[in-house]
């Protein structure tokens, strides 16, 4: 379709925007999951639930002819919503029956959505949603993106990024200090919730279909392979893991492998991702930017903190 | 290593105890663990509880703060009975516990423990966090903390490994952090799992100095410990468990000439 | 009688599929410690290769190869993968058996195809009480009660279901005991991977075989093992009667008739219904009906 301006206001190919609206579509999980686990050791199964609602909430919307800002904000409450509802039981359950349940709560989802047809279509899907123009979408996803890692790097190190860091190594620990870990695991899940939403509504503006195929669970094995890769814990180093993942997604396109496998590049896709997640997992669990250790003092809180 | 006056050896005199338990009972599986134990720890006094390995020490801690579910008997705390304790409410009481097994979060660094001991942070609620009108709050917040972090970090001797992760300390220096994050946390009643156990002997005497100068400024102490010289110059009473029963109790002197303790801890008893 | 018939033969056919992989699904749980999600691919294997081979062998022997296939694959992906992560935190174990789960399932699509398949080797049947029970539907029965039956013998009564279970409860235990416990091990996972083959074999011939098979059955694989209790293999099977039957009579019921009308619950809400119990089950009793309570921080 020839080439297409974005904001700075030089030419670039179609592919490439593409690609960073992805990257910063990803992101926005990748943070989202990386708050989760990454900082607070929640391990949650069902990311793509928060996605799947923030598409849905803008689909629906569309389906039933509310204004676009309902979209945007359901999705933003339920998001949000849903991630307090998912922190509740985490109190009585252990760390893996928690996992299973947040899986089961995204394949709740995706089963409502699809047999509910009234909601928007069910297995068809709903097309037609507004396209946002490409220099909004930019500056949306920019501005979440740049203020979501700075805002992260930031809380990580003051008390409340203690609290969920001690939550993370040995919750016990910080009980016997005398905090709620329900109430922080609910204040991190409500935000991350929102944070996926989001995601999930730029999405639908760009995509502009919305059907139940694209929530599965392999784009929450996508989303934590990119987080692992680029650093669990560190949120630069999740947005290096999603921009590698993102050009080894691009770049598989254009090599000949559909020669070798003679076919579905989807399909090769899921499974270089699989294969480099459980790599990561056994050769290099800290990822490219592991998770730098909180010093004092530091040049950049230097106008914080006196120094020692 | 000066002299400090011992705590008088004398019984003393019925006073309000912080700490009370009523025939505490737990067994798990059919192994009895605690069998009816009764305590009763003096306010702003440092009490010491001793007995052979297994002999429910640290289950006593558990059901106290209620990590583990008591089948029968009653606690007071501060003259409150306490039904249903859970950790972290007894920790806003005031009630703090180390482990015996230090506990500690591998990631984070000396200071960040100590920092994060303290209770009630302006910084400790997300919606805070993110609001720009409150940095300043959050600001002054951390420069106390810091400043606080700093002090118990020089007084434990471990100002050098100041920015080191946990995972990355000897197991003594892990028992200092975890003494230190306990006293950081404005107990008014401690309760320390083998506070020395793997310490080296000058900062053992730092770690006495410390819990006295706390003592002093209102903590009760609720020690155990196996060494026994610590014991006994620490403590003012000392209860002594075996097989999950107190089978004597009173001033360490009392307690240095009991058979009853000397068997238990020779193995001879039943 | 013939609801009642008709409740009892589906009960029981989907009760012997689910909880063949419920219970391998528990032996694994127990020896390794951690939920491992890629477990459904051995079932999934099981499903696929035995319809595959089905156009060319007698069904009874592309069972059986199946089964020895999916054992072998077990064996494999014990010695490849999680023999290298025993010491990792579980959430690690976990999101390395999810990332095995999507790339077996990757493999699988690719020598399969996107389509589903279903075995026509339909046979006769009886018919008790009105209802007509397939031949097939015996055979699954009476499979699964010989199983369960031997499988409770050896676990409970024989030297090596003694040493399984020892091992698999503490390992260094036992190899201070002098027992190869890399080797135990390694029996398990064979086992293991080919019983939920087998559940799954015994599922392929009844419904659509496609690639998402693995994937369809995880969450009644849960609601089936948390039910029973997570380390309890008997109460695996437990659990899949209670889930079937369960099921069953919910999918029967006419709601419609107070209003006179008839109203059944859609079969495709079945993931509902199991989902939900699950959920139930972890909201009132996590530890289900035959596991031990374990105190949560």
């Amino acid at each position: 379709m020839g080439t297409v301006r974005n904001v700075a206001g030089a030419g670039v190919s179609e592919v490439a925007q593409s690609t960073l609206i992805f990257v910063g579509i990803y992101g926005m999980l990748a943070l989202s999951l990386n708050l989760q686990y990454g900082l607070t050791g929640l391990l949650n199964f069902g990311q793509v639930v928060f996605f799947a609602v923030g598409g849905y909430a803008v689909a629906v919307a569309y389906a039933h002819h509310l204004p676009d800002w309902a979209g945007i904000a359901g999705g933003l409450v339920a998001g949000a919503g849903l991630g307090i509802g998912m922190a509740l039981p985490s109190r009585r359950l252990a760390e893996e029956f928690w996992a299973l349940l947040s899986l089961g709560v995204a394949a709740f989802f995706i089963i409502i959505v699809t047999n509910v047809s009234w909601l928007a279509n069910g297995s068809l899907g709903e097309y037609g949603i507004t396209l946002w123009p490409t220099p909004a979408i930019a500056i949306v996803l920019a501005g979440a993106l740049a203020s979501l890692t700075v805002g992260t790097e930031l809380v990580r190190k003051v008390q409340f990024g203690r609290v969920i860091r001690g939550i993370r190594d040995d919750a016990l620990l910080v009980q016997s200090l005398g905090r709620s870990v329900l109430r922080f695991r609910t204040a991190v899940l409500g935000a991350s919730g929102a944070i996926g939403a989001l995601g999930g509504i730029v999405y639908a503006h760009w995509i502009t279909y919305i059907n139940p195929d694209a929530f599965g669970l392999s784009v929450t094995l996508l989303v934590f392979t990119m987080v692992l890769l680029g650093g669990s814990g560190n949120s630069y180093g999740v947005l290096v893991g999603v921009a590698l993942m993102q050009l080894l997604s691009v770049g598989l396109q254009y090599l000949p492998f559909q020669a070798v496998t003679g076919g579905d590049l989807a399909l090769l896709q899921q499974a270089i991702y699989a294969i480099a997640l459980m790599l990561l997992l056994i050769f290099r669990r800290q990822g490219l930017l592991p998770e730098r250790t909180v010093t004092y003092p530091r040049a950049g809180l230097g106008r914080w903190v006196r120094r020692a | 290593m000066g002299q400090v006056s011992r705590p008088q050896d004398a019984a003393p005199p019925a006073a309000t105890d912080i700490l009370r338990t009523d025939r505490l009972t737990k067994s798990f599986g059919g192994v009895s663990a605690l069998d009816q134990v009764s305590i009763s720890v003096r306010t702003g006094a440092i009490t010491g509880i001793i007995g052979p390995n297994g002999s429910g020490k640290s289950t006593l801690f558990d059901v106290i703060t209620g990590i583990v579910r008591r089948d029968a008997g009653h606690i007071w705390f501060d003259g409150r009975e306490m039904d249903k304790p859970t950790l972290d409410k007894c920790a806003r009481h005031g009630l703090v516990r180390t482990f015996q097994v230090p506990r500690v979060a591998a990631s984070m660094t000396v200071l960040e423990h100590f920092m994060l001991a303290p209770p009630g942070a302006p910084g400790e609620s997300l919606g805070q966090v993110v609001a720009p009108w409150r940095f300043r709050r959050i600001a002054s917040d951390e420069r106390a903390r810091f400043a606080g972090a700093t002090s118990m970090a020089q007084t434990l001797g471990l100002q050098d490994v100041a920015n080191e992760r946990a995972s990355s300390l000897s197991g003594g220096q892990l028992k200092l952090l975890s003494v230190g994050v306990a006293l950081m946390a404005r107990p008014r009643l401690l309760l320390l799992d083998e506070p020395v156990a793997g310490v080296n002997a000058s900062m053992i005497e730092v770690v006495m100095r410390l819990l006295r100068k706390a003592c002093a400024e209102g903590v009760t102490v609720l020690v155990i410990e196996h060494n026994m010289s610590v014991m006994w110059e620490l403590c003012e009473k000392v209860h002594v468990l075996h097989a999950g029963r107190v089978i004597a109790e009173g001033s360490a002197a009392e307690m240095q000439n009991n058979r009853l303790v000397i068997d238990a801890y020779l193995g001879r008893s039943t | 009688m013939t609801t009642f018939v008709s409740i009892v033969a589906v009960g029981l056919v989907y009760a012997v599929q689910l909880g063949l992989i419920a219970l391998s699904f528990s032996i694994t749980y127990r020896a390794i410690g951690f939920a491992n999600f890629a477990h459904v691919q051995f079932a999934a294997v099981g499903a696929t290769v035995t319809v595959a081979l089905a156009y060319v062998i007698p069904i009874w022997l592309s069972v059986i190869v199946a089964v020895f296939a999916a054992g072998l694959l077990a064996v494999g992906a014990d010695l490849l993968i999680f023999r290298r992560i025993r010491q990792a935190p579980i959430g690690t174990k976990m999101i390395v058996s999810a990332g095995l789960l999507l790339l077996t399932q990757a493999a699988i699509q690719f020598l399969w195809g996107v389509n589903p398949r279903i075995y026509a080797g339909g046979t006769g049947g009886i018919t008790i009480a009105g209802v007509s029970i397939g031949y097939d539907q015996i055979v699954i029965v009476g499979i699964g009660a010989v199983v369960f039956a031997a499988f409770h013998q050896i676990m409970k009564n024989t030297a090596a279901g003694r040493l399984i279970r020892a091992t698999a409860d503490s390992p260094e235990l036992a190899e201070s005991r002098g027992v190869n416990s890399g080797l135990v091990v390694t029996q398990v996972w064979f086992l293991a991977g080919a019983l939920a083959a087998l559940g799954g074999a015994l599922l392929g011939i009844q419904i659509p075989v496609d690639p998402l098979f693995g994937q369809q059955i995880l969450i009644p694989m849960f609601a089936a093992t948390v039910l029973g209790g997570l380390g309890s293999p008997m109460g695996a099977i437990a659990g899949a009667l209670v889930l079937s039957f369960g099921q069953a009579a919910l999918l029967d019921i006419n709601f419609g008739s107070f209003l006179g009308r008839v109203w059944h619950v859609p079969s495709q809400y079945q993931s509902v219904l199991q989902f939900l119990l699950l959920i139930a089950v972890l909201a009132v009793r996590p530890w289900g009906l035959f596991g031990t309570s374990r105190e949560r921080a």
